[in-house]
């Protein structure tokens, strides 16, 4: 392929694509497969796809003495079940029972080890692959490999090699430039491409990122538009990584010439049906003339996943816990206030969002009794039934359950009727009969031999005709609202200190949220301490550090953990509590003390705003004596005290993050908007050495207000950190894409501060 | 699968069942087993004929009214009904029948091939028809009767 004709990535779909574009059915069939193996006790099957498995597997011998020693244990456990049942003495039955439990539950995680697989044993011949191909294209290519030893299960590691090699080829052929062209673009002349593998958040992620020249989103969207896969409009509102995603599209192909290399009859719509079978996502982020990252979120194993469980009607069904998002219970009495009817949809109001209700009994075809909980609500809001006559018909004290779920563009609420608990189950295949029933994942069988069906929430949300288009039209919606209000809304965590005494601290902050009882407060060495998880987490009241009532320490007791300095610590708080999202008027002055930043009236009650960095700092001192030493280098550098400009609107907001970037010892300027922050930018060009800047502002909102910086010369390497309540991988991407360097949550005063010195560190050399 | 099961050997065992009042028979060799279990998961949005699935020793089966399936009366579960499972395309499915009979030997010979006017759907579903003292049976086809399309 010339090099003159080449223009960024050309994704390709070859012309004769029987052998290897897989239809529907097929792709069914690879799914079960895969399903299939991945269950403990299915038999090995020929597999029909044109994956080929290996059919033997490289286990460590300890392992497998392991195995033996635990295979003889269950052995003897049984004997002893049968022993004990024969002379029906109940005690030891009751002892060999525990005793199976243990070996099985041992037997079950260690052959779960013999499954995993280092991606190193197909990261290691992409090497030759990559070299071989460098030789053959004239292009000076670097390979690096990380993360070899990352582990994944067999199956995952199979069905990723494929799709692997396709992105890694895509990269060399299409992404790396040749090297005259990259010297005169000024990159060197090898180009790198960077394999890497590692974990976050209990998922493994796979990063195939090249140097190369970036994909053409112009090229792709006219391409998507000319094949009729997106209409105008949406083109319009699409972000760059958007559009960008495009390419995952089936039959959407920029190339003009199919080469040897990449052109092998599979799209990139095939590479993500592939992953998505593995449970994979795959995302997209590209750079003209910068390179492209690829990113593949994978799932650690997929033969057991936790789901949560819950029943409509006589069924019970699992969820997968990825998908759920939260669980809310709303009285009956309320729900004429949650519950909205738009049309003749139902639409519950969850902080300020809108998201639409599905109901089993009508995606599904469920046949439901007018007494159950899910029917209540569309009878209440319709006026079929009074509230007083569905408390006649027994269900006085229901409340209806709902489970907020998402997957990729679905988020909608799943009316059940009962939640139950969370379980990790063992994913078993459906058989081919139900090929056609889209709403499931598969099967699994419950302790008491039961069988319960796994939900497919993607599925579900589109036999609830959730459209997608819709779906897509209402995010871009959401952030025009969001702007035109120009006012922060401030999501807040609410909890009582003492009855009469109501706090609040952004929910941002909050890490988990914890029911305990008074009784599991330990006091160990002078500090309260809990049990959590494992370990122990230091806990403490709001009176210990700041002047408010006692705390009641009996009965239940909240225990808020926060994310700190890189230790959890918990704050302890009674119930109830609540999540809000408002826009709220601070009052930094009246009730102001160390500890509270502020008060606000919320819902008819004034709340304390609680500061929890200085509340964590006058409790726990030592875990901020690190970042002292940060603060001391920021102040040996060459540039003197670094001045810093920061762009906030809300006053809240503004003096807090003020203050707390004066308290490390910079020098600030505020500006109230994106317009004030330009012009005082431009009257004093070389005073400030980095911005940090709100998104949401009137005016100029942070996006414009970086374009602008950007575009600027005299600004072209100043940096940039956007601070933000709300940082959707979506605003991440757009921010990325006008020159924000650097995303920091409001009031996460740890990373803002860490990222301001490490930007001015940068901007400094 | 006629022509084949033709060649190998001319015997046959019969497993015969009552679906609704016909009096039909399988292949002894697909047959994995028979089973009494009658718990089975509904499964909304399956095709009419599918009963539901069910736990089999940690696998899960599918289970089909065959009556439903030949398009005859659906099944009755009753005392007397079975669910016979056979191996299909690497799967297991369970088949809801009214009643098990017996096991007749017979020859692939004397398999005659379906009446006339049996056509369609049900005609694809027999590979024919065998006389027996006790009267005729039909000998069921499962690879077609399985077929999902259908």
């Amino acid at each position: 392929m010339g090099i003159s004709t080449h223009v960024g990535y050309e994704y390709s779909v070859a012309k004769d694509t029987n052998n290897v574009l897989i239809n529907d059915q097929s792709m069914k069939s690879n799914l079960q497969d895969v399903a299939s193996t991945g269950g403990l006790n299915c038999e090995p099957k020929a597999c029909k796809s044109n994956m080929i498995q290996p059919d033997s597997l490289r286990v460590n011998v300890s392992l497998l003495e392991d195995l033996m020693n635990l295979a003889g244990e269950l052995v003897l456990s049984r004997n002893q079940l049968m022993q004990a049942i024969s002379s029906n003495a109940i005690h030891q039955i009751e002892v060999a029972g525990q005793r199976i439990d243990l070996v099985t539950s041992e037997l079950q995680e260690t052959i779960m080890l013999t499954r995993m697989q280092t991606v190193g044993n197909i990261f290691n011949k992409f090497p030759r692959v990559v070299r071989d191909l460098a030789r053959t294209l004239g292009k000076e290519i670097d390979l690096q490999l990380e993360g070899n030893d990352v582990e994944l299960d067999k199956t995952i590691i199979e069905g990723l090699g494929d799709p692997l090699t396709h992105l890694v080829r895509n990269s060399a052929d299409h992404g790396i430039e040749m090297p005259d062209v990259r010297v005169a673009a000024g990159k060197p002349a090898m180009g790198t491409i960077v394999l890497k593998a590692y974990h976050e958040a209990g998922q493994v992620i796979i990063e195939i990122v090249d140097d190369g020249a970036g994909l053409n989103s112009e090229k792709i969207v006219a391409k998507a538009l000319s094949r009729g896969l997106i209409s105008p409009d949406q083109a319009k509102s699409m972000s760059d990584k958007e559009k960008a995603n495009l390419i995952f599209l089936p039959g959407l192909s920029t190339a003009e010439q199919v080469t040897d290399v990449s052109g092998r009859g599979v799209g990139m719509d095939v590479v993500k049906s592939n992953l998505d079978q593995l449970g994979g996502q795959v995302d997209i982020e590209t750079e003209r003339g910068r390179g492209t990252t690829i990113r593949i979120k994978l799932p650690l194993t997929l033969a057991i996943i936790p789901s949560l469980l819950v029943s409509v009607g006589q069924e019970r069904y699992a969820i997968p816990q990825v998908n759920v998002d939260e669980l809310l219970c709303i009285p009956v009495d309320q729900i004429t206030e949650r519950v909205e009817l738009v049309g003749d949809a139902e639409v519950l109001l969850l902080r300020g969002e809108l998201i639409p209700l599905l109901y089993f009994s009508n995606v599904l075809g469920l046949d439901v009794s007018s007494c159950e909980a899910s029917h209540m609500v569309g009878e209440i809001l319709r006026g079929d039934k009074s509230l007083k006559e569905i408390r006649k018909d027994g269900c006085a004290s229901a409340a209806v359950n709902l489970v907020v779920v998402s997957a990729g563009q679905f988020r909608y609420g799943l009316v059940v009727d009962q939640l139950h608990d969370s379980v990790e189950i063992v994913v078993k295949p459906l058989g081919r009969h139900f090929k056609d029933c889209q709403g499931y994942a598969g099967a699994t069988i419950m302790g008491d031999g039961h069988v319960a069906l796994i939900l497919d929430v993607a599925g579900l949300g589109r036999l609830g005709d959730l459209s997608l288009s819709i779906a897509r039209e209402t995010v871009p919606m959401g952030k025009e609202a969001e702007v035109s209000s120009a006012q922060d809304k401030l999501s807040l965590f609410v909890f009582r200190n003492t009855p009469q005494e109501y706090c609040a601290v952004p929910l941002d902050l909050v890490a988990r949220v914890e029911l305990i009882d008074a009784a599991e407060i330990e006091e160990v060495g002078g500090r309260r301490v809990i049990k959590y998880r494992g370990g122990t987490l230091p806990v403490f009241s709001l009176d210990q550090a700041t002047n408010v009532n006692m705390l009641d320490l009996s009965g239940e007791i909240i225990v808020i953990v926060f994310l700190m300095a890189g230790h959890e610590i918990g704050l302890l708080a009674k119930p109830p509590v609540d999540a809000i999202e408002a826009q709220v008027a601070v009052d930094g002055f009246t009730l102001k003390q160390p500890g509270i930043s502020g008060s606000a009236v919320i819902v008819d009650n004034t709340t304390l705003l609680v500061d929890i960095y200085e509340l964590i700092q006058t409790v726990q001192p030592e875990w901020f004596a690190v970042r002292g030493s940060i603060e001391s280098a920021g102040d040996a550098g060459e540039v003197g005290v670094p001045h810093l400009l920061l762009v906030e609107d809300s006053d809240f907001f503004r003096n807090q993050v003020k203050k707390f970037i004066e308290d490390d010892g910079y020098t600030v300027d505020v500006a109230e908007d994106g317009q004030v922050g330009w012009n005082m930018l431009d009257a004093d060009p070389n005073k400030y050495d980095l911005v940090v800047t709100d998104i949401a502002m009137p005016n100029m909102d942070g996006f414009e207000l970086a374009q602008r910086i950007r575009k600027d010369k005299r600004f072209a390497l100043t940096p940039i950190i956007a601070l933000t309540s709300l940082a959707g991988d979506e605003d991440v991407a757009r921010g990325k894409a006008v020159g924000i360097d650097d995303y920091q949550v409001k009031l996460d005063k740890e990373r803002l501060l860490q990222s301001v010195y490490e930007w001015l560190k940068r901007y400094a050399s | 699968m006629k022509q084949q099961a033709k060649e190998k050997t001319d015997a046959l065992q019969l497993s015969c069942f009552y679906v609704g009042s016909a009096l039909c028979g399988i292949d002894i060799n697909l047959i994995q087993e028979m089973n009494r279990q009658m718990e089975t998961t509904k499964v909304p949005q399956a095709p009419s004929y599918v009963l539901g699935i069910m736990n089999l020793r940690g696998r899960i089966v599918t289970i089909i009214d065959l009556g439903l399936k030949l398009g005859l009366a659906p099944s009755k579960t009753t005392e007397t009904s079975r669910i016979i499972i056979v191996n299909s395309r690497d799967e297991n499915v369970g088949l809801l029948v009214d009643r098990i009979t017996d096991v007749v030997t017979s020859k692939w010979g004397d398999v005659e091939s379906n009446p006339s006017n049996i056509k369609e759907v049900k005609g694809r579903c027999f590979l024919g028809t065998l006389k027996f003292p006790k009267g005729l049976i039909a000998l069921l086809d499962i690879g077609e009767v399985l077929n999902e399309d259908l």
